[in-house]
């Protein structure tokens, strides 16, 4: 009997361990030092004051010296540990080019802790290591899109040394990068987003890219005019014209290889870029995934319970029914999935509306790419619709793109150190080897006269893109941190025809159409919240956003009928029911604190 | 032990006969303490971490500073709107994969015991039990490669048969969800779970054989009267230890094989507490009321099965 009871409480036991995974040590951090606290001048403790022209470093009165390399004092030998999100196109950190190249300039020996190329993975991993108690690297290099909540979190339970101080007495490439960002509004937003706004601490060296094309388009959708002509169809403007070409798509053998092998429209939902979906939305209301609210005069509101969106979604509803749209938007989950539906490397092209990313979803090489041409911004069904989609505000006509997302661990022991080699990255060489390779090699400074892409001045050539994409051990392909400004950003261009230059005029092209079409006057993006409202927010975002999400799914693929009274009211039942209205009001009361 | 007030109190029975044991075979016994350890370091250790789920767990504060709700999680997983599909969806996806792959793997093992040619049951048995050996991440890649309706095997059946254009995309079909699921599973296991039924059929006695053949039993008869009989007791171990882990199998595949359309059905708990817990949210505390609500469930259903079992049978086959 004994035996049995104990065999009993043996295998509970067993069944309990399964869930502990998360649980452990609490890890002690260190709170800040004495001479951190006591560099900080009067303005970085009043935060609430403007902080963008109080902050910035660029603004102060002694910027720091030309940095004497290498940084190190000779003969020292100090290494320094650096998180980075795993590459498929790096062979290997510790034996690339690069960084050899930063290990030489710098005299720092650098090793590598590695962490998932996924933005949830890696949050999940660090996360993991924080309640483990584990030792984190010196630097946390690109955590890929970490929320201001877990930023903030992590920095005021003293995980994050706080990074003020150092961008006063120790930036210098960092200032000359800085002071070639032509946008003040785009500076403004850095250091408002950046600031801790319970104690004016900045915890991120931010990631700023400026660029023309590349991620100016929140979602490339391209529709193929050699189909156009083949079905004798305009280019749609609307969404009826829209339809009606999709139809001769799906009817008239377009691709003209006498198989029903066409996709009218296919797009990938959950791939970043890649929802065309979403796009057509756009013709009703405008609405932006990561954003969740729109704004008008200040207030903010919510596309998602509007009538305009249950439009689209019956359009969307219908287009499904009819076999337009293919089942595989919701089922092709990566780039490369998308790539032999976008360019077959075989056979006429298969697909009619194709949302993906031009190069990330195209074959090396493959001419099929050219048959496409940017889906025009689709004219407004609703006085609410008919804006071009855009990742996020941009200035002067170029994106502006930055992420909070490099960091510098309370278990780095050298804190300035670390700073430093940050600081250093930033430089032009730096900014421009990890990208594009070896300078004089693959790429060297321009020669009096030439332009980019835009017709602006260029301040490099590329001389062989042959590091650029595809594996190789030589760059970092852009994740390393650096500011990104659009001399350094974009290389010259010459329109001699090739290969490169045409998918360069092809990228111009979604400029061009995205730009043709005013976004919303005013958007939602990266409302800062405080420590207390984080926690609550973020809980409710993620389950509000998944939700719509899939409702959205469903709504489309016709396991709910967006025709139905019935359905469209559990629907907004259950968006009430999850909080709709609390997120609302606290992003709301946000929001109005930004202004 | 018992006393009285009449004699001295005297080590009988039990007890003296233990530590008599003990003395004389110690070295035994000290084979037992590596696996007690283990049980004691990585089992029993840990568990004190569960207390999480009553907590407001912040990894700053630690578990012990960490401020004590209640069963505020609790309460918050049973009210949310989606509680009762991950429970349905759970229950439903677990017990339909062990039913099938239980009554296969034991059928199947029948099967190959009627294979005369001992060679060619070799062979088959290897054949059947190799998929085991491929990881689950691998076995999803594989099954989302042939049901690409595009340039998947299935795919090209569908146009080689005549089929025009594309096939519908199973992928993304809830109601092919669980199906997927389960027969994959059975593809990659099946060979392997009728090891230890075949194991248990090599000891049923020939004699037996022999007495039912006289007695003019056919093929089917005997596989019926006289294999059957000899593995049910192994079989019905088999299954109570695979409703040990009946709630948690699986994570990786269900996790794997969701896609936004399937998500109504493949959304179970444990894909649930690895998004909220460990996802981007790091709500370590409701992830962890979760599991532990998951075990209970688990344990519930463990003894449940353990006690059918010892009533259904005449000789009372259970775990405990």
């Amino acid at each position: 009997m004994k035996k049995k009871t104990m065999i009993v409480l043996l295998l509970c036991a067993a069944l309990l361990t399964g869930m502990l995974a998360g649980c452990a040590k609490t890890q002690p951090a260190p709170a800040p030092t004495q001479d951190q606290t006591e560099a900080k001048t009067p303005a970085e403790t009043k935060p609430e004051q403007t902080p963008a022209e109080e902050q910035a470093p660029a603004e102060e009165q002694t910027p720091a010296e030309e940095p004497r390399l290498p940084l190190v004092k000779d003969g020292e030998s100090v290494t320094l540990t650096i998180g980075v999100p795993q590459s498929s196109k790096v062979e290997d950190y510790e034996t690339n080019e690069y960084t050899l190249w930063l290990e030489e300039q710098t005299g720092i020996n650098l090793e590598f802790v590695y962490f998932s190329s996924t933005s949830s993975e890696y949050a999940t991993q660090l996360s993991l290591m924080v309640a483990g108690g584990e030792k984190l690297p010196d630097i946390l290099w690109r955590t890929l899109g970490m929320t201001s909540a877990s930023m903030y979190e992590y920095g005021e339970d003293g995980y994050f040394v706080d990074l003020a101080p150092y961008f006063e007495s120790s930036a210098y490439y960092w200032n000359e990068a800085y002071d070639n960002i032509t946008s003040e509004e785009g500076r403004r937003q850095i250091w408002l987003r950046d600031t801790d706004p319970s104690n004016g601490a900045i915890y991120a060296f931010p990631s700023i890219q400026v660029t023309n094309d590349n991620d100016l388009v929140k979602n490339y959708v391209a529709i193929n005019t050699a189909w156009l002509d083949a079905v004798g169809a305009d280019m749609p403007q609307t969404t009826q014209e829209l339809y009606e070409v999709l139809k001769k798509f799906a009817s008239e053998d377009p691709n003209g290889n006498g198989k029903a092998d066409e996709m009218p429209l296919v797009c990938a939902v959950d791939v970043n870029y890649a929802d065309a979906l979403e796009y057509i939305i756009g013709a009703w209301v405008y609405v932006n995934d990561k954003d969740f609210f729109n704004v008008t005069d200040g207030q903010l509101w919510v596309p998602y319970t509007t009538d305009e969106y249950r439009q689209a979604l019956i359009y969307l509803n219908k287009l499904y029914g009819e076999g337009l749209i293919s089942p595989m938007c919701y089922t092709l989950a990566k780039n490369g999935e998308l790539k032999p539906i976008f360019t077959p490397s075989e056979g006429p092209a298969i697909a009619g509306v194709f949302g993906g990313h031009p190069t990330l979803t195209t074959e090396t090489d493959n001419e099929t790419v050219f048959e496409y041409q940017p889906l025009p911004v689709l004219k407004a069904e609703t006085p609410l619709g008919g804006y071009a989609l855009r990742a996020t505000p941009s200035y002067d006509e170029l994106f502006f793109s930055y992420k909070f997302d490099n960091f510098i661990t309370s278990d780095c022991e050298n804190p300035e150190l670390a700073f430093k080699l940050l600081d250093f990255m930033c430089s032009q060489e730096s900014a421009i080897f990890q990208r594009y390779g070896r300078k004089g090699v693959h790429w060297d400074y321009a020669k009096e006269g030439a332009t980019d892409a835009m017709g602006q001045p260029a301040l490099f050539e590329v001389l062989d893109d042959s590091v650029y994409s595809g594996q190789n051990n030589i760059n970092w392909h852009n994740i390393a941190c650096t500011v990104l400004p659009y001399n350094v950003y974009a290389p010259a261009y010459v329109d001699d025809g090739s290969y490169s230059s045409r998918l360069t005029d092809l990228k111009m092209a979604y400029r061009a159409n995205i730009l043709s079409k005013e976004g919303p006057a005013e958007s939602a993006n990266g409302i800062v919240y405080s420590t207390e409202e984080t926690k609550t927010v973020s809980e409710l975002a993620s389950n509000l956003s998944d939700y719509m999400e899939q409702a959205r799914a469903m709504f489309v693929t016709g396991v709910l009928d967006p025709n139905s009274d019935a359905d469209w009211q559990a629907y907004l039942s259950n968006m009430d029911s999850q909080g709709l209205a609390d997120y609302l009001r606290l992003a709301q009361e946000a929001y109005s604190r930004m202004q | 032990m018992q006393t009285t007030t009449h004699k001295r109190p005297k080590r009988t029975g039990r007890g003296a006969s233990f530590i008599r044991n003990f003395k004389r075979d110690w070295q035994l016994w000290l084979l037992m303490l590596p696996p007690l350890a283990y049980l004691l370091i990585f089992d029993y250790g840990p568990m004190y971490g569960a207390q999480i789920a009553f907590r407001d767990y912040r990894a700053r504060s630690g578990i012990w500073n960490s401020q004590w709700v209640g069963l505020q999680w609790f309460r918050k997983f049973f009210t949310s709107y989606n509680f009762r599909s991950i429970f349905t969806n759970t229950l439903v996806l677990s017990l339909y994969s062990v039913v099938v792959s239980f009554v296969l793997a034991v059928g199947l093992a029948l099967l190959l015991n009627t294979i005369r040619s001992a060679r060619f049951r070799k062979f088959t048995q290897t054949i059947t039990y190799i998929p085991h050996f491929i990881s689950v991440v691998v076995l999803v890649a594989i099954v989302n490669q042939i049901f690409n309706p595009v340039n998947g095997l299935y795919g090209a059946l569908f146009r080689l048969f005549g089929g025009e254009g594309y096939p519908y995309d199973f992928r993304g079909m809830d109601t092919a969800f669980r199906h997927i699921y389960v027969w994959s599973g059975v593809w990659q296991n099946l060979g392997w779970d009728t090891i230890i039924y075949t194991a248990a059929l090599a000891s049923v006695s020939q004699d037996h054989h022999e007495a039912a053949m006289i007695d003019g039993a056919s093929r089917w008869k005997r596989v019926i009267h006289v294999d059957l009989p000899t593995i049910l007791p192994t079989a019905m171990i088999m299954l109570i230890m695979k409703f040990g882990r009946v709630m948690t199998i699986g994570f990786e595949k269900v996790y794997l094989l969701q896609t936004r359309l399937n998500e109504t059905v493949s959304e179970v708990i444990s894909t649930y507490v690895y998004k909220v817990g460990m996802g981007s949210g790091h709500a370590f505390s409701y992830g962890t009321a979760i599991g532990l609500f998951n075990s209970a469930v688990n344990c519930i259903l463990l003894i449940t099965v353990n006690w059918i079992s010892k009533r259904m049978s005449d000789r009372e086959v259970s775990l405990f």
